[in-house]
């Protein structure tokens, strides 16, 4: 009850923070507007398309998820509205673990935001050939043809039949998209409790880096002739630092050599992980949060 | 009576992480605060009195030394069901309305919405803000706040009630309010731990008040304990010379205000003699007046001293 309530006042701060908002718009409002810009051409691939919204959405949503993780905790104590909440029968768990959630829900708005905008974008890029060509008339006012309503119904319909089509394809990916950011806002959060806001903007940035290379790291380990201080080295950043990289799979630039056989399966294994970095990373945050002064 | 508060050897030392500087914020402080009384915590800024509140609450850890906030070790949850704080110039969420700001509160003590919002209402109306309670609280003045502040500090219909500078930027009508509403708070039986600067109203509502000055508790005690001066003020008529002169010699002055009439400050102790004296010489009193100091004088003089 307390942990709800205290998300929930999470939440609606959160979502009316100027800062999020911008980075939300100005990402929603880019998707759609890239199509029409020709930000790409007729003929270009799918891919590219997709890593482009993919990487858009994961810039927005990890400056979104820094932005809050580093905020959250540090502007209560600055601001002293944790005062007025830990003078009352609140456990400083139940005040974390509230941050925390309410931080993965405005979170989830926004990816799942993004992630339609890019579903809508596609979905047009793919199947809304039949819808243009009937809306020539509209858009060349001294074009001869005709408007044919069951030609836009019919446009209209291949549309909305492609959606389907096209969020099996996106979902996945944005899935592990915030999957991926649930661990920094973690990671953001349970630095949080012992650093400065700025100190621990670079320091979960700087492990995010490290961490997007968790493939890089796991070839180090297994190559054979690397000496053992490069795979000590490797394998404590390997297990040490969340494997970030491991959520990039689905995207074709950034890993092209990738194939996964089993998308559902990999896709369950990295939620499970990540829910249990998140649970690592709270963990260790509220026994530090327990022994600070606040 | 019964203690609201026992404090025995509390001390808090601030070491920094990166220098080897140390401050002592609070000095072995040994303080009892009886169930029921209006304690007023004084001392200059920088005197320990928030650290001390924050200590009672749990909010922070002590170096050394034990605090029981009603009858539980200080920090205590399931006290802080019974208690309520008003930190000094208090912060709320302002995208929040008033109603909504204190349903968040009510929230935290485990009430349902209907419940919550109801409460919300009450203590709107209370504090005088029924009127702009679908306010955000953005658009609230500082007076408003402090309003906010006192009625979340009420949500929970406290035992105890920690208030710090609960008086702060308010406008006189508001201050009186406050100050009337503590005393209410004293009808109804709830013990009240005030800090604040405003030593008129700590004299006009405290059973007892302390001063602290540098972490150090110098003064506690009644008001009338405090604020007794040690002296007393007889005024008299019709003293004859021989009468005055023994006056004189027990008093620390004497003063002739017209043709017949004298004032004369005396020790407490003397002042039975000096009465006596002038009946004595078939003289006529008019006023005998044990003298007070005022608290800012107290205050000021405690502050003083310690800092020479």
């Amino acid at each position: 009850m307390t942990i709800l309530t205290i998300a929930r006042t999470t939440f609606g701060e959160a979502i009316r923070r100027k800062v999020l908002v911008t980075f939300l718009a100005v990402t929603v409002a880019l998707i759609p507007i890239s199509l029409m810009f020709g930000f790409f051409s007729y003929r270009q691939e799918l891919t590219t398309i997709k890593s482009f919204y993919f990487g858009m959405i994961g810039i927005a949503g990890l400056l979104i998820a820094l932005i809050m993780g580093i905020q959250l905790v540090p502007i209560e104590i600055e601001r002293r509205t944790i005062y007025t909440i830990h003078s009352k029968p609140v456990n400083r768990y139940e005040f974390l673990l509230g941050k925390f959630l309410g931080a993965l829900s405005t979170l989830l708005l926004s990816i799942a935001l993004m992630g339609v905008a890019a579903i809508i974008a596609v979905t047009m890029k793919t199947y809304g050939d039949e819808l243009s060509r009937a809306l020539i008339p509209i858009t060349e006012p001294f074009s001869n043809q005709k408007l044919h309503i069951s030609e836009i119904g019919r446009g209209i319909a291949a549309i909305f039949a492609g959606l389907v089509p096209t969020f099996r394809q996106l979902a996945p990916g944005v899935v592990l998209i915030y999957f991926q950011l649930t661990m920094v806002v973690g990671l953001a959060m349970f630095f949080s409790t012992c650093l400065g806001a700025w100190v621990n903007f670079f320091t979960t940035s700087a492990l995010y880096c490290v961490g997007s290379l968790s493939q890089v790291t796991d070839s180090l380990i297994r190559g054979e002739n690397k000496s053992l201080l490069t795979k000590g080295f490797a394998y404590i950043i390997h297990y040490l630092v969340p494997q970030f990289g491991n959520f990039h799979v689905l995207n074709p630039i950034l890993q092209p050599h990738n194939v996964v056989r089993d998308l559902d399966k990999y896709i369950a294994q990295n939620v499970v992980y990540a829910m249990l970095v998140c649970v690592m990373l709270m963990a260790f945050g509220i026994w530090i949060f327990e022994k600070k002064e606040v | 009576m019964a203690e609201a508060i026992k404090i025995r050897n509390l001390t808090k030392v601030y070491s920094n992480f990166l220098s080897k500087d140390k401050v002592l914020a609070v000095d072995s402080l040994n303080l009892d605060i009886h169930e029921g009384e209006i304690f007023g915590f004084l001392g200059p800024n920088g005197a320990g009195k928030t650290t001390t509140i924050k200590m009672l609450l749990g909010l922070i850890f002590p170096t050394s030394g034990e605090a029981e906030v009603l009858g539980k070790p200080a920090g205590d949850i399931e006290t802080k069901r019974r208690l309520s704080y008003l930190p000094e110039s208090p912060y709320f969420y302002e995208y929040m309305t008033g109603t909504e700001a204190l349903e968040f509160y009510a929230r935290l003590f485990g009430m349902g919405g209907a419940q919550a919002r109801k409460k919300a209402d009450e203590l709107l109306t209370q504090v005088g803000l029924g009127g702009a309670k679908k306010k955000s609280l953005r658009e609230y003045s500082k007076g408003m706040l402090q309003r906010i502040g006192i009625a979340q500090a009420l949500v929970n219909d406290p035992s105890l009630l920690f208030l710090d500078e609960p008086t702060s930027g308010l406008d006189p009508i508001a201050h009186m309010d406050i100050r009337d509403l503590i005393l209410q708070l004293r009808e109804q039986g709830k013990t009240v731990f005030l800090s604040s600067h405003q030593l008129t109203d700590v004299e006009m509502v405290c059973d007892r008040v302390s001063i602290m000055v540098a972490g150090k508790l110098l003064k506690m005690g009644s008001l009338d304990e405090l604020l007794k001066a040690g002296a007393t003020e007889v005024v008299a008529r019709k003293i004859g010379k021989e009468a005055l002169r023994k006056l004189r010699s027990i008093s620390h002055q004497v003063d002739e205000a017209d043709k017949d009439k004298i004032v004369c400050l005396t020790p407490n102790e003397a002042s039975q003699q000096a009465v006596c004296v002038i009946v004595e010489s078939r003289g006529e009193i008019i006023s005998v007046t044990p003298q007070r100091n005022t608290l800012e004088e107290l205050f000021i003089r405690t502050v003083r001293e310690a800092e020479e």
